[in-house]
């Protein structure tokens, strides 16, 4: 069998999750010898368009940026949305609450009119997404499971929990007891409880499970203080671009 | 053995002594308040009194990831079984939680002997510590009958006012309190004072169920349309946490884990949650439980009634875990008699 050739793009994003991946280190000396890869500018500087694997981290912010993501996944077998900005829309879905001539004033000042914006959406609102890495960033073992999954042409395993559960399997005082918030009952797991288990409420940077009870969830953080608005807030941190799913 | 008597200054160095031959788990204050079983080489006197651990000290039994095998395919195909243990022993575990223990025996011994558990079953020294009060408000160990308790421990200390009236119920248990303690035998007046305690200590413990508790079989036979459910529908949040908490919950999923050799591999378990919406999905796309209230009526049948009538006891041991730590406080205590009150409620109406 030849080695499946793997390409990383980014599109609007900070670039961190492919640092994840940079920092794989001897896990990605192992990689190395079952795949190929064929771009990945934060790594290498030759690139190639022959690619069967695509892993594409950030969010489609501008109009030039759909017709390069639509190219992408012509010439891959295989799309993997890499990270919140991609999986989500992420934190640039900040911008969805605004005007777009607003946000490009703001950003560009005099110069707004050189430069179009649109809505930022997941790569899934542009193309069919085969998988996706959740996280901001994502999580190493996360990108190895789904890896390996590939090459073995497996279903990975991802979890559909919420982040109680791992937070619970660490046996962290839960945060609604120590007075503070948390979106860990309404948001996909699989990040291992970072952010409680260092005492900071999860903002939900994997994006909703599948069935969340927001309307529950919604009122215990008003009884821990948050009012209507606060709570919207809190969860449009990531999850701007399905705003409705929150009202 | 007789009973003996240890005095609790020499607590700390029965802990001590006994970090020669095995790992000692006892409870640490993680955060004010809160407490989970930890590795210890001290034990503190302010931690006779703790409230039920976070996650019960099952984990050292049945952790929450566990290694079942490892495999090979090349040159050619080898499976070998992974059992990991070690000597171990648990320091102060409580009435309920040895209950917990006894049942998960039963559940890992009834139709499939689970080697792994077994394994570490048989490596485990139970030192249980007895409660005099309720440990906190959530407490119901007595209303499901797993504060009073004869079997299951290695042995057991009860605090008859500085000193520990223990109890010595395995050949294992006398090795270590003859090896490892000061000890001397109790005599008739501190059996005495210890019976008079025991006995005292009840008046303590309302019994919070509103029957009998092997009456609840019955009652939650008839409940699968008991308005109830609806309610917690509409506020569990299906996050997990009461199942994760619970000493006598057991569930777990099964994965391959692949080396990034591609050629070998590890098979393990991890805990799984029926509150958790994947539980019941099968591969066809179908769920048995799609809805959340669907799920905690499946709970608490497992614990009062589908297993109950199985093994004849209750499966739920009363440490109150579950409604300290659910989110939206859905109370097992609050639950169990809406059904009780619902049936009769039904009854006299007809
Ligand atoms: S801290 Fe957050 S993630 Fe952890 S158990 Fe509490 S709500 Fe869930
Ligand atoms: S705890 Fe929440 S915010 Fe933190 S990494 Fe996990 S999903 Fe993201
Ligand atoms: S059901 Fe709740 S109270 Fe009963 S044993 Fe489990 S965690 Fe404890
Ligand atoms: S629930 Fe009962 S047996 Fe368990 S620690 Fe509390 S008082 Fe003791
Ligand atoms: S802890 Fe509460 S909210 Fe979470 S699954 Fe259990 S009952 Fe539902």
């Amino acid at each position: 069998m030849s080695k499946p050739r793997v390409a990383f793009f980014s599109f609007s994003s900070c670039e961190g999750c492919q640092l994840v991946v940079l920092t794989l280190e001897e896990q990605l000396l192992e990689l190395v010898t079952l795949i190929d890869i064929a771009s990945f500018r934060e790594a290498m500087s030759e690139k190639s368009d022959d690619y069967d694997i695509a892993f594409v981290e950030g969010s489609i912010t501008r109009t030039s940026e759909i017709e390069r993501l639509r190219t992408i996944r012509e010439r891959a077998k295989i799309v993997i949305a890499l990270g919140a900005c991609a999986t989500i829309g992420g934190i640039n879905c900040l911008k969805n609450q605004f005007e777009m001539e607003e946000v490009q004033n703001i950003v560009y000042g005099k110069m707004a009119e050189k430069f179009d914006t649109i809505p930022t959406r997941p790569i899934e609102a542009v193309i069919k997404v085969d998988h996706w890495i959740h996280g901001c960033p994502i999580d190493k073992d996360e990108f190895i499971e789904v890896t390996k999954a590939l090459l073995l042409d497996k279903k990975p395993r991802i979890p559909a929990h919420p982040v109680c559960v791992e937070c619970q399997m660490r046996e962290n005082v839960c945060l609604f007891e120590k007075g503070m918030v948390c979106l860990g009952p309404v948001t996909r797991a699989g990040c291992k409880a970072i952010c409680p288990t260092y005492n900071d409420g999860c903002v939900g940077c994997r994006g909703l499970i599948e069935d969340p009870n927001l309307s529950s969830h919604k009122n215990l953080l008003n009884e821990h203080g948050l009012t209507v608005d606060e709570a919207i807030s809190q969860y449009m941190l990531f999850g701007g671009n399905s705003k409705e799913k929150y009202e | 053995m007789k009973d003996v008597l240890i005095k609790g200054k020499d607590l700390s160095a029965f802990c001590h002594n006994l970090q020669d031959s095995f790992i000692v788990y006892g409870v640490r204050e993680k955060e004010e308040g809160h407490f989970i079983f930890d590795e210890i080489d001290e034990f503190s006197d302010s931690l006779e009194k703790y409230k039920p651990t976070i996650l019960p000290p099952k984990k050292y039994l049945f952790p929450q990831q566990e290694t079942l095998l490892r495999f090979d395919t090349e040159p050619h195909l080898e499976i070998k079984s992974v059992v990991e243990s070690k000597k171990q022993v648990l320091f102060g575990v409580r009435p309920c939680d040895i209950h917990g223990i006894g049942l998960l025996d039963k559940i890992f011994t009834s139709d499939n002997e689970d080697s792994n558990y077994l394994r570490k079953r048989a490596d485990t020294l139970i030192i249980g510590m007895d409660c005099m009060e309720p440990c906190y408000e959530h407490a119901h160990c007595a209303s499901v009958g797993c504060l009073d308790i004869d079997d299951g421990y290695d042995i057991m200390m009860t605090d008859i006012g500085g000193v520990f009236f223990t109890t010595v119920k395995t050949p294992q248990g006398e090795e270590i309190v003859k090896k490892y303690v000061e000890y001397t035998i109790a005599g008739e007046e501190e059996s005495e004072r210890f019976l008079k305690l025991r006995s005292d200590r009840k008046g303590r413990f309302d019994n919070k169920i509103e029957t009998e508790v092997s009456n609840l079989p019955l009652f939650f036979k008839n409940a699968d349309n008991d308005p109830v459910w609806k309610e917690l529908d509409e506020r569990c949040l299906g996050c997990g946490r009461c199942n994760i908490v619970c000493p006598t919950c057991y569930c777990f999923d099964v994965y391959d884990c692949m080396d990034l050799t591609m050629t070998s591999g590890e098979r393990c378990r991890e805990w799984d949650a029926c509150t958790l919406k994947d539980f019941a999905a099968v591969s066809t796309g179908e769920n048995f439980r799609s809805t959340r209230g669907l799920r905690l009526r499946h709970r608490f049948n497992r614990k009062f009634n589908y297993l109950m009538t199985k093994y004849n006891t209750s499966f739920c041991v009363g440490c109150g875990r579950c409604t300290r730590s659910c989110p939206v406080n859905i109370d097992v205590i609050e639950t169990v008699n809406a059904v009780i009150n619902n049936h009769n409620n039904n009854h006299e109406r007809e």
